[in-house]
């Protein structure tokens, strides 16, 4: 099966400043996505000072000195734009859709966010807000068992930091720690101005150097420690939760110029209908849900998979899964399983794109990744490019049967399905 | 082709784009020549509200048993050869509807009708999936104990709606353990057939081409439409349901004209100038002035007999009974009208929705099927429009003055238990 993509034209740019300006013109599109990724995230952060990133991407919101946050909130949607914004490790991303007649208007107002007053009224207001974020993750499933696993995984090293942080930090950021926090971490040098859709390049410079030329450059590069990847085995136990919840982090290759392989992989021994633990856990009933997904970042990646299931059936599927990753290595990948993955992969792709704001998504965090940027129509032809033997030379190279296990719910106590020296073998209650 | 936009002429009405086959099985399409994909949705009236009692779930059971093994190919050659065909498919049973929905590229279109004609036609229903099917289900229930936003909206829908329309449909624990193959052959026979159901293509597409595919494929197709069950209406007005958690999830919801009544859209704008996105009412009030909550808003459920308006918000125990007397608050402030700045906001963003929507073939798709549904006609994206453009403030302010918000239903999930103050 061909699948083709839509035509593209893609275009950057360099301010004066620095910023990059980058975009996907698609002149047939119905909108326009826009979206200013600011290349800070949790790992970017002081330890005492956690969860500020994503404090401070709430703040932008909050007005400045031309706009109070409700005169902002209106602005935005009296061009009927979906505007929202989001935090991560790495990057803070503010996008949002418009119709293609209004991405100007849009463009002014995302400069709009990256200069807030950050007044101490709003600031305790908001406060509040990110502290009922953090009761509601804590509330719901999976109750935080994926930023435990990230905070053992990663130990030390700043990418195990809180995204969120806790309520101990929240409550001791005062508005000129934050304001510190924004001139030291966002400029032109760490942002990229991304657009996709129906956007005339050379008016979406013009229009950028309006609004974001004078913005100075903050000076910040991110230090790159190397990761030092922890094998710990920690259950903790929740009596009145209903089900069993697991998430494991395990080393991965990062900076592969060859890196669908991984997806490719990822898609053939994972979750959804048809991948190798489907057909394992989820068709018979053994499990509620079990994934695998490819988590890449700048200098490290990490496979992070996730179970749910009944606490009776816990070990048995504990044991089930490291059996099941110890036999990937002797079975083949054989060509039909790899063209249905490709197909799966390749569909999708061509799906996606027909929406600017799925695209702008892609094109922004690759770019801040690695600034590097991938057409459809390349990324097509990398993916049927990928042989079987490729891909299982990545399972041999990464063995899945390690790393970081975290498990919570009503459970008391398991044992690791491989020998975790004693100190890293860990039992917890809530 | 490229870039049609609204007003702009089409050379074919939507009228030309429907087609009732004898069977009784309608067609509908919405062409969108412009994009690569094409999406189908295949709609059976066989949704939980046909559950006999004490058998609740039994609809989502057969929903997902239909799904393993159909025509020539057994539950593992059916998920293959809808990756190898890059067909990307989901199966959901609704509350009248199981929905079997798939998008792919445009070459793709009759492989997928082949497959998805099995799956509704000819399931192979095998003994040796029931209890995989049923473990799985089982699951599905355990874990939503644990989520207290998933338990209030299944709650606040049972206590808003009349029986059997409010039901969940994946069922409940102990009626989910005892179904039998015999329950699923029985519901599958009754259910799965074409009087009834609609099948909906939006995307690229050649429309000789779908009509042909579905005459071959659902043209001989026969069965008997089924009769819907009796509506019993009980009276909740307070449910609060106990949760080890640290915030209390708080629902309410209030009666709104269905989906076809006159009134529909001047409701349906005052809910959004209450509760929809970052400058509604809920949102400015509980969130940006007072720091309540960090979710909250309201949404429109809409149906072919009733409506209605749902509010959420969670927050800490502590602050939960502020939060509901502020909810309920904004929602009688409501009654007392809107401005008209609020509705240019609505209408803004309500135009940005819709052509935005001219980029998705799924959702079109879903939408004309959703319409036929409802309506027995398509609302066409210009229609929508145009009965957007003509609401005013003094429109929507004349009804809210005669129907103010009442008859509402609270439900809520956590710690504590909250006073549920005035009248319902």
């Amino acid at each position: 099966m061909n699948y083709r993509a839509r035509p593209a034209e893609f275009h950057s740019w360099r301010l004066s400043n620095g910023l990059h300006v980058i975009a996907e013109c698609h002149p047939e599109a119905y909108s326009v996505g826009l979206g200013l990724f600011v290349g800070v995230g949790s790992r970017d952060e002081p330890p005492e000072w956690s969860g500020v990133s994503h404090f401070l991407e709430h703040m932008a919101f909050k007005g400045n000195d031309r706009y109070s946050a409700e005169e902002l909130n209106k602005a935005f949607e009296q061009i009927g734009a979906f505007h929202n914004a989001i935090t991560d490790e790495e990057c803070t991303t503010y996008h949002l859709a418009v119709l293609p007649e209004y991405w100007p208007r849009a463009l002014e107002l995302l400069g709009e966010l990256v200069r807030p007053t950050l007044d101490p009224q709003e600031f305790e207001l908001e406060r509040r807000v990110i502290l009922e974020e953090i009761h509601m993750d804590e509330d719901s499933p999976p109750f935080n068992v994926e930023d435990r696993c990230r905070a053992i995984y990663f130990g030390d090293h700043p990418l195990g930091q809180s995204i969120s942080g806790t309520k101990e930090t929240i409550s001791a950021l005062r508005p000129e720690m934050m304001r510190r926090y924004l001139h030291s971490r966002y400029g032109p040098d760490t942002a990229v101005l991304v657009a996709a859709g129906r956007v005339d390049f050379s008016h979406l410079v013009a229009k950028a150097e309006e609004v974001f030329g004078r913005w100075e450059p903050c000076g910040y590069r991110r230090p790159l420690t190397p990761v030092k990847p922890q094998d710990r085995f920690v259950v903790i136990s929740k009596s009145e939760a209903q089900q069993q919840y697991l998430i494991q982090m395990v080393p991965a290759p990062a900076g592969l110029p060859d890196w669908v392989a991984v997806w490719l992989l990822t898609a053939i021994i994972g979750g959804h209908a048809g991948g190798r633990m489907f057909w394992e856990f989820i068709d018979p009933g053994l499990v509620e849900s079990v994934d695998i997904e490819f988590e890449e970042y700048q200098g490290a990646a990490a496979f992070v998979i996730s179970m749910v299931c009944q606490p009776e059936r816990a070990q048995e599927n504990l044991d089930r899964l490291f059996e099941f990753y110890r036999r990937l290595p002797r079975r083949p990948i054989e060509p039909q399983e790899l063209e249905w993955a490709k197909n799966k992969v390749s569909s999708g792709l061509v799906l996606a794109s027909e929406r600017p704001i799925s695209r702008l998504a892609v094109i922004g965090d690759d770019w801040v990744l690695e600034k590097r940027y991938y057409s459809v129509a390349e990324l097509l032809e990398l993916v049927a490019a990928v042989r079987p033997e490729r891909i299982m030379e990545l399972v041999e190279q990464y063995p899945l049967d390690r790393g970081t296990v975290v498990t919570i719910g009503p459970v008391e106590s398991l044992s690791p399905p491989v020998p975790y020296p004693g100190e890293a073998c860990l039992l917890e209650s809530e | 082709m490229f870039g049609r936009q609204f007003g702009g002429k089409t050379a074919v009405s939507q009228e030309d784009y429907h087609y009732r086959f004898a069977n009784g099985l309608v067609l509908l399409g919405e062409p969108m020549p412009w994009l690569e994909s094409v999406a189908v949705t295949v709609r059976v009236p066989a949704g939980s509200v046909f559950d006999p009692q004490g058998k609740e779930g039994l609809a989502a059971f057969t929903g997902k048993l239909v799904v393993r093994g159909a025509g020539p190919r057994d539950s593992r050659a059916l998920v293959r050869d809808l990756g190898l065909y890059g067909i990307h498919h989901f199966a959901g049973v609704g509350t009248y509807f199981a929905k079997f929905v798939f998008s792919t590229v445009r070459a793709q279109i009759g492989k997928g009708l082949e497959l998805f004609a099995d799956v509704v036609r000819r399931p192979q229903l095998p003994a040796s999936q029931v209890e995989n099917v049923r473990q799985g289900m089982l699951q599905d229930l355990r874990g939503l104990q644990d989520d207290p936003a998933v338990r209030l909206v299944r709650e606040l829908r049972r206590a808003f709606y009349p029986d059997p329309w409010g039901r969940p449909t994946s069922g409940e624990i102990e009626t989910v353990s005892r179904l039998t193959l015999e329950d699923v052959r029985g519901h599958f026979q009754r259910y799965y057939q074409p009087d009834g159901a609609i099948i909906a293509v939006a995307g690229g597409f050649h429309w000789p081409e779908v009509l042909d595919l579905i005459g071959e494929y659902f043209g001989d197709w026969a069965g008997q439409r089924p009769v819907p069950p009796p509506i019993m209406f009980k009276e909740v007005r307070y449910q609060h349901f106990p949760h080890n958690s640290h915030q209390v999830q708080i629902g309410l919801a209030f009666p709104g004209p269905a989906y076809p009544d006159q009134d529909f859209f001047l409701a349906w704008a005052a809910a959004a100038v209450l509760g929809y996105g970052s400058s509604s009412r809920l949102f400015q009030e509980l969130r940006e002035k007072r720091g309540l909550c960090y979710g909250v808003g309201a949404t429109y459920h809409s149906g072919r007999d009733r409506g209605g308006i749902f509010c959420y918000a969670s927050t800490l125990a502590d602050r939960a009974q502020e939060t509901l007397d502020v909810l309920f608050g904004e929602i009688r402030r409501l009654g007392e009208g809107i401005r008209e700045e609020e509705l240019v906001r609505v209408k803004a963003s309500v135009k940005s929705a819709l052509i935005m929507s001219q980029e998705s073939s799924a959702a079109r798709a879903a939408a004309i099927a959703r319409d036929w549904s409802l309506l027995g006609r398509i609302r066409t994206i210009d229609e929508i429009r145009q009965a957007i453009d003509v609401l005013s403030a003094d429109s929507i302010n004349a009804y809210l003055r005669a129907h103010p918000p009442n008859g509402f239903v609270v439900v809520t999930v956590g710690p504590r238990e909250l006073e549920v103050r005035g009248e319902l």
